[in-house]
């Protein structure tokens, strides 16, 4: 590795624990210090609008029914998450956020969208254009990556691993 | 509600009630009843040209519970990019007028 491609890996690990960390303790200090960052991304997947059914969550999150029951069941006690059942094939269970759901899935992409912007703000049209497409190879390449040694199941796993780096 | 005659101009499909549906005088009513409860304020005390950030005490927060409500009251979709455009409380009303059911 040169020099350019060292400081390269240094601070991309830097930004992914940063950013992780960053997430955690703006959530542990804020209004919402009841949720961890796992259990926010369901509710990101979930989304403020229509009820989705349990496999359509699952597959966004990429992790198995089972392991999203387990969660749903937390944030529905924690009352973000509400089940319903579907009027017409009682079998379907849909969840939705509840009103507290929803404003910690706005509080929450807030951060992201105040984050995006900072890192943006100073750069020229072309350095975002050049920036947004490095970005999205580096996520193509690292989504590859993830789905060649995970089987879904992992998700929860790897998120927790990564912030006891 | 006296506009019932407008409001059959746009029926809403699924029963919820359209925003396209209410003037702005209902919607600034409405608007500022909710300001009124979450701020703890008088009613009378917001006009169309009150300031939101600079004369009211509305934290973050407080300004996604104001969304989240009005979205649910007019069955509306408020999208962060018309939130950010927010200044006055006419901005807030236009919002809701202009907004995708």
């Amino acid at each position: 590795m040169d020099a350019v491609e060292k400081d390269f890996a240094e601070s991309l690990l830097h930004i992914f624990d940063n950013v992780l960390l960053t997430e955690e303790m703006a959530l542990s200090k804020g209004y919402f210090s009841d949720l961890s960052i796992a259990e926010l991304h369901t509710l990101n997947a979930i989304g403020p609008y229509e009820a989705r059914t349990m496999t359509e969550t699952a597959n966004i999150l990429g992790i198995t029914i089972g392991t999203l029951t387990v969660a749903v069941d937390r944030l529905v006690k924690k009352k973000y998450v509400e089940r319903q059942r579907d009027t017409k094939d009682r079998r379907i269970v849909r969840i939705s956020l509840t009103r507290q759901g929803k404003l910690a899935y706005r509080m929450h992409s807030k951060f992201h969208r105040v984050l995006v912007k900072r890192i943006m703000d100073p750069l020229s049209e072309e350095e975002r254009k050049i920036l947004t497409r490095t970005i999205t190879e580096i996520d193509s390449f690292v989504e590859e990556q993830y789905k060649k040694y995970s089987s879904g199941e992992q998700y929860k796993k790897i998120v927790r691993d990564d912030t006891e780096v | 509600m006296d506009n019932s005659k407008k409001k059959t101009v746009e029926p809403s499909e699924e029963g919820g009630k359209p925003a396209a549906g209410f003037n702005r005088k209902e919607i600034f009513d409405v608007l500022s009843s909710m300001l009124s409860e979450l701020l703890d304020m008088k009613k009378e005390s917001f006009s169309e040209d009150t300031m939101i950030f600079e004369e009211l005490p509305l934290d973050s927060l407080q300004l996604y519970e104001l969304v989240v409500d009005l979205e649910e009251k007019f069955s509306i979709r408020i999208p962060d990019e018309a939130i950010e455009k927010i200044q006055s409380v006419g901005d807030v009303v236009d919002m809701i007028a202009n907004a995708e059911k």
